[in-house]
């Protein structure tokens, strides 16, 4: 019988099966469970009937039965599929002619990104605490993705509580950044979580040192790369002058980074190599009024840093530091504190003085 | 393969919207005084009660439900619709190219002509603004007019 086609003749894609090669590329860029897997690319492959069951990602049975897919959307993604890795294949042999490193990592990402599983993976899984086999920061790709989405919300944010708190200029004179920056203080003290930029902290929660975590995007050798983490307070009461001073309150040197294993904490550092100064935990004084903590990120253009003799704890000068040891602030951090009932237990625990008690009328 | 595909795709989505109130409220003009009715009311008392229904409804319920896409079909969405804008990224750039070719070649002839014959030329460069389609010239049709030719007709004199 004489049949009628739909220009079957006419647009043919060939069958290079780029997404599906790991001979080559990550195995982060494949989805992880085979169930997903089977889910997504239901009609693509030949005899599996897990269309009768309904979408993998919905767990309970009833919502799977009443789960009803849009008509026509796997064959429409099929074809659209084949049409996208057609490019990927095409772009993946101009990045084996070229050279350029700028070049190649710019077409790695523009062979990926379009990668339905690349695009679930980091769509839907933890973009913070990444999973390497999920979301790893070592491929362009997902470094590109990591960019867009820290662009999109939690790097304005930062810019918007830096500006709205004075702590550029105040502290340095602006930031372009670059990287992103987050703290967590230790669960001991009852806050087991990222802290957002301009939060008000109690004297409890940060009476130990936080974990930091600096997630780099751009390609970099990590491997000789050196970073400095300075906090500042520029909100100490400075009476002689009338005015406020600068206090060093933490400050790491010479530290590496990776990637993905990019958490700073105790494991990471000694206290000889790395340790620029003690940390002092903020114990602010009653009436002073809340004070900024500014944390700030630096990349070392030498493995060492050259002139550390500024550092001080009292009226620090961090521009001058910064000037001295020509260092590049990639990123940067802020929370507040005030004085609290626990002030003073924190002292008595670091043997510091008693605090002043401030009043609308000098003595 | 991928126009049709994708045709049949949104076509098919855009039938799954569970209230389509467009084509009913299409059919009632509200207010309208016609002839046949000097009060001011065409419709049964029945579709009046609808209305009635629907003004009581808040805008929010009238809307069509959002659908609700599970995690892999929202893959294959976005999949979908990221192929289809490079697919017709591609055929503008393709357009574009080819207009932009047509250009240039048009450039080079007028060129051309200018070295050769400069009177030919400045006829081709005759600002035509405001000139519009002959009314007399004729659209090619499959049968001949019913009256050949317009023997009376004179052009209009300016």
């Amino acid at each position: 019988m004489l049949r009628r086609s739909l220009h079957s003749s006419v647009i043919k894609f060939q069958q290079n099966e780029i997404w599906k090669d790991f001979t080559k590329r990550s195995v982060a860029l494949s989805l992880r469970s085979s169930k997903l897997k089977q889910s997504l690319f239901v009609n693509i492959e030949a005899n599996n009937n897990q269309s009768k069951k309904g979408p993998y990602t919905l767990r309970r049975k009833a919502s799977r039965a009443r789960y009803k897919s849009p008509e026509e959307i796997d064959a429409t993604f099929k074809i659209a599929y084949s049409f996208l890795q057609d490019r990927a294949d095409k772009i993946y042999s101009k990045i084996d002619q070229t050279n350029d490193p700028t070049l190649k990592n710019k077409l790695l990402v523009k062979a990926e990104i379009n990668n339905p599983e690349v695009q679930y993976n980091f769509q839907f899984s933890d973009k913070i605490d990444n999973n390497p086999r999920l979301i790893d920061y070592n491929l362009p790709v997902y470094r590109h993705l990591g960019l867009k989405h820290w662009e999109s919300y939690a790097q304005m944010l930062l810019m918007q509580r830096l500006e709205t708190l004075h702590a550029i200029p105040d502290t340095l004179p602006t930031l372009v950044p670059r990287a992103n920056v987050m703290i967590k203080f230790p669960y001991s003290t009852g806050v087991n979580k990222w802290i957002a930029p301009g939060e008000f902290l109690s004297s409890n929660v940060t009476q130990f040192e936080p974990i930091f975590k600096i997630q780099e995007f751009e390609k970099l050798d990590l491997a000789t790369q050196k970073y400095t983490i300075l906090i500042v307070n520029p909100d100490e009461p400075d009476l002689i002058n009338d005015s406020f001073k600068t206090t060093l309150c933490y400050g790491l040197q010479n530290l590496t980074l990776d990637y993905n294993d990019n958490v700073i904490d105790a494991r990471k550092f000694n206290v000889k190599d790395n340790v620029l100064i003690d940390y002092l935990p903020p114990v602010p004084e009653k009436n002073a009024g809340q004070q900024r903590f500014v944390v700030w990120v630096f990349r070392q253009p030498n493995p060492t840093l050259t002139d550390t003799s500024v550092i001080q704890r009292d009226s620090f000068n961090i521009r001058k530091f910064v000037e001295l040891n020509q260092l590049d602030p990639i990123g940067s951090h802020i929370w507040r504190s005030e004085w609290d009932t626990n002030v003073a237990n924190v002292r008595k625990k670091y043997g510091l003085p008693k605090g002043r008690v401030f009043s609308k009328v000098r003595k | 393969m991928l126009p049709i595909q994708r045709s049949l795709y949104i076509r098919n989505r855009g039938s799954l919207n569970p209230f389509c109130l467009s084509s009913f409220l299409t059919l009632i003009t509200r207010g309208k005084r016609t002839k046949a009715n000097k009060n001011g009311s065409d419709i049964s008392p029945q579709m009046q009660r609808v209305v009635t229904q629907l003004s009581v409804m808040s805008a929010r319920k009238k809307q069509p439900k959002m659908l609700k896409l599970s995690n892999e079909d929202l893959i294959k969405h976005q999949t979908i619709e990221t192929a289809w804008s490079i697919y017709q990224d591609k055929l503008n750039g393709q357009r574009t190219s080819k207009l932009k070719k047509q250009y240039f070649a048009i450039e080079e002839a007028m060129n051309k002509l200018r070295q050769i014959n400069p009177k030919l030329f400045d006829k081709c460069n005759i600002d035509e603004s405001g000139k519009i389609f002959p009314m007399e010239l004729r659209i090619p049709t499959d049968y001949p007019p019913r009256e050949i030719w317009h023997y009376n007709y004179t052009p209009k004199k300016e």
